[in-house]
Protein backbone atom coordinates (compact mmCIF):
# COMPACT_ATOMS: atom_id res chain seq x y z
CA UNK A 1 0.00 0.00 0.00
CA UNK A 2 1.47 2.96 -0.87
CA UNK A 3 0.64 7.02 1.05
CA UNK A 4 -2.40 8.08 -1.01
CA UNK A 5 -3.96 5.01 -0.77
CA UNK A 6 -3.71 4.99 3.02
CA UNK A 7 -5.22 8.79 3.47
CA UNK A 8 -7.80 7.49 1.12
CA UNK A 9 -8.75 5.23 3.27
CA UNK A 10 -8.25 6.95 6.57
CA UNK A 11 -12.15 7.94 7.39
CA UNK A 12 -12.90 3.76 6.54
CA UNK A 13 -9.57 2.79 8.93
CA UNK A 14 -10.73 5.09 11.48
CA UNK A 15 -14.58 3.82 11.27
CA UNK A 16 -13.27 0.16 11.64
CA UNK A 17 -15.52 -0.43 7.60
CA UNK A 18 -11.98 -2.03 6.52
CA UNK A 19 -11.88 -5.45 5.34
CA UNK A 20 -9.39 -7.61 7.90
CA UNK A 21 -7.10 -7.83 4.49
CA UNK A 22 -7.19 -4.09 4.02
CA UNK A 23 -7.05 -2.92 8.07
CA UNK A 24 -4.00 -5.19 8.22
CA UNK A 25 -2.20 -3.67 4.98
CA UNK A 26 -2.82 -0.27 6.43
CA UNK A 27 -1.69 -1.52 9.43
CA UNK A 28 1.54 -2.38 7.60
CA UNK A 29 1.61 0.75 6.02
CA UNK A 30 1.41 2.79 8.96
CA UNK A 31 4.49 0.93 10.67
CA UNK A 32 6.89 2.21 8.60
CA UNK A 33 5.18 5.43 7.42
CA UNK A 34 5.60 8.65 9.94
CA UNK A 35 4.23 11.03 7.45
CA UNK A 36 0.52 8.75 7.50
CA UNK A 37 1.20 7.93 10.92
CA UNK A 38 0.98 11.88 11.49
CA UNK A 39 -2.12 12.53 9.11
CA UNK A 40 -3.92 9.82 11.23
CA UNK A 41 -3.02 11.02 14.56
CA UNK A 42 -4.04 14.43 13.17
CA UNK A 43 -7.85 13.19 11.92
CA UNK A 44 -8.30 11.22 15.08
CA UNK A 45 -7.17 14.71 17.34
CA UNK A 46 -9.26 16.99 15.42
CA UNK A 47 -12.20 14.83 15.42
CA UNK A 48 -11.69 14.56 18.96
CA UNK A 49 -11.73 18.47 19.20
CA UNK A 50 -14.49 18.80 17.19
CA UNK A 51 -16.58 16.17 18.96
CA UNK A 52 -15.67 18.04 22.11
CA UNK A 53 -16.67 21.52 21.25
CA UNK A 54 -19.26 20.63 19.28
CA UNK A 55 -20.97 19.74 22.01
CA UNK A 56 -20.40 22.41 24.23
CA UNK A 57 -21.45 24.49 21.71
CA UNK A 58 -24.82 22.64 21.52
CA UNK A 59 -25.06 21.55 24.94
CA UNK A 60 -27.08 25.12 26.54
CA UNK A 61 -29.84 24.04 23.80
CA UNK A 62 -32.89 22.25 24.87
CA UNK A 63 -36.15 21.50 23.65
CA UNK A 64 -38.86 23.68 24.19
CA UNK A 65 -41.24 22.27 27.07
CA UNK A 66 -44.71 22.90 25.20
CA UNK A 67 -43.12 21.04 22.07
CA UNK A 68 -45.72 17.89 22.78
CA UNK A 69 -48.66 20.35 22.62
CA UNK A 70 -47.21 22.62 19.30
CA UNK A 71 -47.12 19.34 17.64
CA UNK A 72 -50.08 17.81 18.33
CA UNK A 73 -51.70 21.23 17.27
CA UNK A 74 -49.95 21.74 14.21
CA UNK A 75 -50.81 17.78 13.41
CA UNK A 76 -54.67 18.64 13.76
CA UNK A 77 -54.22 21.66 11.53
CA UNK A 78 -52.69 19.21 8.71
CA UNK A 79 -55.70 16.48 9.36
CA UNK A 80 -57.42 18.10 6.43
CA UNK A 81 -55.17 16.10 4.25
CA UNK A 82 -56.06 12.58 5.53
CA UNK A 83 -57.06 11.30 2.57
CA UNK A 84 -53.00 12.13 1.31
CA UNK A 85 -51.65 10.39 4.26
CA UNK A 86 -54.15 7.29 3.55
CA UNK A 87 -52.85 7.39 -0.18
CA UNK A 88 -49.36 7.33 1.14
CA UNK A 89 -49.68 4.72 3.85
CA UNK A 90 -51.44 2.56 0.92
CA UNK A 91 -48.37 3.50 -1.45
CA UNK A 92 -46.16 2.43 0.66
CA UNK A 93 -47.35 -0.61 1.36
CA UNK A 94 -48.22 -1.50 -2.24
CA UNK A 95 -45.59 0.90 -4.26
CA UNK A 96 -43.51 -2.24 -5.53
CA UNK A 97 -46.54 -4.13 -6.72
CA UNK A 98 -47.95 -1.86 -8.39
CA UNK A 99 -44.73 -0.65 -10.12
CA UNK A 100 -44.43 -3.82 -11.17
CA UNK A 101 -47.48 -4.60 -12.62
CA UNK A 102 -47.60 -1.11 -14.24
CA UNK A 103 -43.94 -1.86 -15.66
CA UNK A 104 -45.60 -5.58 -16.98
CA UNK A 105 -48.78 -3.14 -18.63
CA UNK A 106 -46.22 -0.43 -20.58
CA UNK A 107 -43.99 -3.24 -21.69
CA UNK A 108 -46.79 -5.16 -23.06
CA UNK A 109 -48.33 -2.15 -24.52
CA UNK A 110 -45.13 -0.93 -26.32
CA UNK A 111 -44.61 -4.90 -27.42
CA UNK A 112 -48.42 -5.04 -28.80
CA UNK A 113 -47.19 -1.21 -30.65
CA UNK A 114 -44.81 -2.56 -32.25
CA UNK A 115 -45.90 -5.77 -33.71
CA UNK A 116 -49.08 -3.47 -35.12
CA UNK A 117 -46.26 -0.84 -36.60
CA UNK A 118 -44.38 -3.70 -37.90
CA UNK A 119 -47.77 -5.76 -39.36
CA UNK A 120 -48.90 -2.50 -40.94
CA UNK A 121 -45.70 -1.34 -42.24
CA UNK A 122 -45.00 -4.93 -43.84
CA UNK A 123 -48.87 -4.75 -45.48
CA UNK A 124 -48.26 -1.28 -46.73
CA UNK A 125 -44.99 -2.21 -48.45
CA UNK A 126 -45.65 -5.40 -49.70
CA UNK A 127 -46.42 -5.37 -53.26
CA UNK A 128 -50.04 -6.04 -54.08
CA UNK A 129 -49.18 -8.36 -57.14
CA UNK A 130 -46.44 -10.63 -57.25
CA UNK A 131 -45.07 -12.13 -60.93
CA UNK A 132 -42.76 -15.08 -60.59
CA UNK A 133 -41.32 -16.49 -63.83
CA UNK A 134 -39.91 -20.10 -62.71
CA UNK A 135 -37.92 -22.52 -64.86
CA UNK A 136 -38.51 -26.32 -64.55
CA UNK A 137 -38.02 -29.49 -66.30
CA UNK A 138 -41.27 -31.24 -64.65
CA UNK A 139 -43.60 -28.66 -65.74
CA UNK A 140 -46.35 -31.23 -65.97
CA UNK A 141 -46.44 -31.70 -61.99
CA UNK A 142 -49.60 -29.26 -60.39
CA UNK A 143 -48.30 -30.31 -57.14
CA UNK A 144 -44.70 -29.28 -57.68
CA UNK A 145 -46.17 -25.50 -58.41
CA UNK A 146 -48.65 -25.53 -55.22
CA UNK A 147 -45.86 -25.73 -53.04
CA UNK A 148 -43.76 -23.53 -54.87
CA UNK A 149 -46.11 -20.95 -54.94
CA UNK A 150 -47.45 -21.30 -50.70
CA UNK A 151 -43.38 -21.28 -50.09
CA UNK A 152 -42.75 -18.18 -51.42
CA UNK A 153 -45.90 -16.49 -49.74
CA UNK A 154 -45.24 -17.44 -46.47
CA UNK A 155 -41.37 -16.44 -46.93
CA UNK A 156 -42.58 -12.88 -47.40
CA UNK A 157 -45.12 -12.91 -44.76
CA UNK A 158 -47.68 -11.20 -47.05
CA UNK A 159 -50.44 -14.40 -47.82
CA UNK A 160 -53.39 -12.20 -47.25
CA UNK A 161 -52.13 -9.39 -49.29
CA UNK A 162 -50.10 -11.14 -52.37
CA UNK A 163 -51.64 -12.23 -55.61
CA UNK A 164 -49.43 -14.55 -57.45
CA UNK A 165 -49.40 -14.91 -60.86
CA UNK A 166 -47.18 -17.98 -62.42
CA UNK A 167 -45.68 -18.14 -65.63
CA UNK A 168 -43.80 -20.86 -67.42
CA UNK A 169 -41.49 -20.62 -69.69
CA UNK A 170 -40.51 -24.02 -71.48
CA UNK A 171 -36.77 -22.55 -72.08
CA UNK A 172 -34.19 -24.76 -70.53
CA UNK A 173 -31.78 -22.65 -68.25
CA UNK A 174 -28.02 -22.13 -69.28
CA UNK B 1 -40.93 1.99 25.10
CA UNK B 2 -39.38 0.23 22.02
CA UNK B 3 -38.57 2.21 18.79
CA UNK B 4 -40.76 0.28 17.11
CA UNK B 5 -43.67 0.61 19.35
CA UNK B 6 -42.79 4.58 19.22
CA UNK B 7 -43.19 4.01 15.77
CA UNK B 8 -46.08 1.99 15.97
CA UNK B 9 -47.57 4.93 18.28
CA UNK B 10 -46.72 7.45 15.81
CA UNK B 11 -48.54 5.70 13.16
CA UNK B 12 -52.00 6.03 15.78
CA UNK B 13 -51.20 9.45 16.43
CA UNK B 14 -50.87 7.83 20.08
CA UNK B 15 -49.54 10.77 22.40
CA UNK B 16 -47.74 8.48 24.86
CA UNK B 17 -45.84 7.95 21.68
CA UNK B 18 -44.76 11.43 20.94
CA UNK B 19 -44.02 11.99 24.44
CA UNK B 20 -41.82 9.41 24.10
CA UNK B 21 -40.21 10.35 21.12
CA UNK B 22 -39.85 13.94 22.41
CA UNK B 23 -38.04 12.65 25.90
CA UNK B 24 -35.72 9.98 24.09
CA UNK B 25 -34.84 12.40 21.34
CA UNK B 26 -35.98 15.69 21.47
CA UNK B 27 -32.98 17.63 22.80
CA UNK B 28 -30.73 15.73 20.69
CA UNK B 29 -32.33 17.03 17.77
CA UNK B 30 -32.63 20.44 19.10
CA UNK B 31 -28.81 20.45 19.69
CA UNK B 32 -28.07 19.07 15.80
CA UNK B 33 -31.11 21.53 14.30
CA UNK B 34 -29.08 24.33 16.25
CA UNK B 35 -25.66 23.20 15.03
CA UNK B 36 -27.22 23.25 11.58
CA UNK B 37 -28.87 26.24 11.34
CA UNK B 38 -27.11 28.52 13.76
CA UNK B 39 -30.26 29.79 15.52
CA UNK B 40 -31.84 28.62 18.33
CA UNK B 41 -35.50 29.72 17.43
CA UNK B 42 -35.30 28.17 14.17
CA UNK B 43 -33.79 24.89 15.46
CA UNK B 44 -36.85 24.84 18.00
CA UNK B 45 -39.25 25.02 15.04
CA UNK B 46 -37.25 23.11 13.18
CA UNK B 47 -37.79 19.92 15.75
CA UNK B 48 -41.62 20.98 15.51
CA UNK B 49 -41.65 20.58 11.75
CA UNK B 50 -39.91 17.13 12.04
CA UNK B 51 -41.73 16.02 14.78
CA UNK B 52 -45.18 16.72 13.10
CA UNK B 53 -43.46 15.00 9.58
CA UNK B 54 -42.78 12.15 11.36
CA UNK B 55 -46.36 11.60 12.37
CA UNK B 56 -47.85 12.29 9.44
CA UNK B 57 -45.05 9.43 7.72
CA UNK B 58 -44.92 7.14 10.39
CA UNK B 59 -46.12 4.60 7.90
CA UNK B 60 -43.04 5.28 5.90
CA UNK B 61 -40.57 3.82 8.37
CA UNK B 62 -39.47 0.83 7.26
CA UNK B 63 -37.16 0.12 9.97
CA UNK B 64 -34.26 -0.48 7.97
CA UNK B 65 -32.47 2.31 9.50
CA UNK B 66 -32.63 3.58 13.53
CA UNK B 67 -35.44 5.57 14.38
CA UNK B 68 -33.06 8.44 15.36
CA UNK B 69 -31.35 8.28 11.56
CA UNK B 70 -34.29 8.96 9.99
CA UNK B 71 -35.57 11.44 12.24
CA UNK B 72 -32.14 13.16 11.08
CA UNK B 73 -32.85 12.81 7.76
CA UNK B 74 -36.26 14.20 7.85
CA UNK B 75 -34.73 17.43 9.98
CA UNK B 76 -32.26 17.26 7.66
CA UNK B 77 -34.24 18.35 4.26
CA UNK B 78 -35.73 21.04 6.71
CA UNK B 79 -32.67 22.26 7.40
CA UNK B 80 -31.40 22.30 3.35
CA UNK B 81 -33.92 23.81 2.27
CA UNK B 82 -33.82 26.71 4.80
CA UNK B 83 -29.93 27.17 3.57
CA UNK B 84 -31.34 27.34 -0.18
CA UNK B 85 -33.46 30.16 1.19
CA UNK B 86 -30.65 31.64 3.21
CA UNK B 87 -28.08 31.65 0.20
CA UNK B 88 -27.97 35.27 0.09
CA UNK B 89 -25.56 34.92 2.81
CA UNK B 90 -21.88 35.52 1.23
CA UNK B 91 -19.19 33.17 2.42
CA UNK B 92 -15.91 34.93 3.18
CA UNK B 93 -12.85 33.46 4.33
CA UNK B 94 -12.65 35.72 7.04
CA UNK B 95 -13.73 35.76 10.51
CA UNK B 96 -14.41 39.38 11.56
CA UNK B 97 -15.07 38.35 15.54
CA UNK B 98 -12.07 36.25 15.42
CA UNK B 99 -9.53 38.77 16.56
CA UNK B 100 -11.66 39.51 19.97
CA UNK B 101 -11.21 35.40 20.29
CA UNK B 102 -7.47 35.04 20.49
CA UNK B 103 -5.53 35.03 23.01
CA UNK B 104 -1.55 35.77 22.97
CA UNK B 105 0.03 34.11 20.43
CA UNK B 106 1.48 31.47 21.17
CA UNK B 107 -1.00 30.38 24.11
CA UNK B 108 -3.78 27.73 24.17
CA UNK B 109 -7.48 29.72 23.99
CA UNK B 110 -9.44 28.58 27.05
CA UNK B 111 -12.51 25.95 26.14
CA UNK B 112 -15.15 28.82 26.01
CA UNK B 113 -13.33 30.74 23.36
CA UNK B 114 -12.61 27.47 21.26
CA UNK B 115 -16.24 26.78 21.12
CA UNK B 116 -17.05 29.99 20.45
CA UNK B 117 -14.79 30.36 17.65
CA UNK B 118 -15.72 26.90 16.46
CA UNK B 119 -19.88 27.90 16.52
CA UNK B 120 -18.79 31.14 15.05
CA UNK B 121 -17.09 29.61 11.87
CA UNK B 122 -19.25 26.82 11.45
CA UNK B 123 -22.15 29.33 9.57
CA UNK B 124 -19.42 30.50 7.47
CA UNK B 125 -18.90 26.87 5.96
CA UNK B 126 -20.53 26.02 2.67
CA UNK B 127 -23.74 24.63 3.56
CA UNK B 128 -22.61 20.32 1.88
CA UNK B 129 -19.19 21.24 4.52
CA UNK B 130 -21.45 22.39 6.94
CA UNK B 131 -23.78 19.24 6.96
CA UNK B 132 -20.84 17.15 6.86
CA UNK B 133 -18.75 18.39 10.13
CA UNK B 134 -21.82 17.91 12.03
CA UNK B 135 -22.89 14.43 10.95
CA UNK B 136 -19.57 12.93 11.57
CA UNK B 137 -18.04 14.85 14.62
CA UNK B 138 -21.37 15.47 16.30
CA UNK B 139 -23.66 13.00 15.27
CA UNK B 140 -20.54 10.42 14.98
CA UNK B 141 -22.01 8.76 11.76
CA UNK B 142 -20.18 6.58 9.85
CA UNK B 143 -18.74 7.78 6.30
CA UNK B 144 -21.45 5.17 4.43
CA UNK B 145 -24.28 6.56 7.27
CA UNK B 146 -23.68 10.00 5.90
CA UNK B 147 -23.29 9.02 2.46
CA UNK B 148 -26.80 6.76 2.68
CA UNK B 149 -28.26 10.02 5.13
CA UNK B 150 -27.16 12.97 2.34
CA UNK B 151 -27.80 10.53 -1.27
CA UNK B 152 -24.06 11.03 -1.84
CA UNK B 153 -21.46 8.35 -2.92
CA UNK B 154 -18.88 7.73 0.00
CA UNK B 155 -15.97 9.18 -2.20
CA UNK B 156 -17.99 13.00 -2.28
CA UNK B 157 -18.30 12.56 1.52
CA UNK B 158 -14.53 12.14 1.98
CA UNK B 159 -13.74 15.08 -0.47
CA UNK B 160 -16.43 17.44 1.40
CA UNK B 161 -14.61 15.97 5.14
CA UNK B 162 -11.55 17.05 3.20
CA UNK B 163 -12.46 20.68 2.30
CA UNK B 164 -14.59 21.33 5.20
CA UNK B 165 -12.03 20.80 7.45
CA UNK B 166 -9.41 22.57 5.45
CA UNK B 167 -11.89 25.82 5.49
CA UNK B 168 -11.76 25.59 9.19
CA UNK B 169 -8.51 25.45 9.32
CA UNK B 170 -8.20 28.77 7.39
CA UNK B 171 -11.02 29.88 9.33
CA UNK B 172 -10.10 29.28 13.06
CA UNK B 173 -7.86 30.80 15.20
CA UNK B 174 -4.26 29.16 15.07
CA UNK B 175 -3.95 29.01 18.76
CA UNK B 176 -6.81 26.34 18.64
CA UNK B 177 -3.90 23.89 16.84
CA UNK B 178 -7.17 22.01 15.85
CA UNK B 179 -5.18 20.18 13.60
CA UNK B 180 -2.36 19.20 15.70
CA UNK B 181 -2.55 15.94 17.28
CA UNK B 182 -1.37 18.20 20.34
CA UNK B 183 -3.68 20.29 20.53
CA UNK B 184 -6.84 18.38 21.52
CA UNK B 185 -9.42 20.10 24.15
Amino acid sequence: MNCARCRKRLYEYLDGALSARARAAMDNHLQSCPACQKALAEETASAATLRNLLRRGAEPITLRGDMQARVLSRAAQTRGVAWADAFAAFWSGYRLRVALAASTVAVAVAVLGLWQHFRRSAATHAPSHFECVLTTYADDDPSWWTRRTLLVCSKNGVERFAQITVTRSTELPN
Amino acid sequence: MTDAEMVAGLRERSHEALAELIQRYGDRLARSAYLLCGSETEAQDFVQETLVQAMRSAHRFAGQSALYTWLHGILLNLTRHYHRKQRRVIYTDTLPEASALVHEAGRQMDLDAATHALMDALPRLSPPHHEVVVLRYYEGMRLEEIARQLGVSKGTVKSRLHYATEALRGLLPREMNLFESTGTY
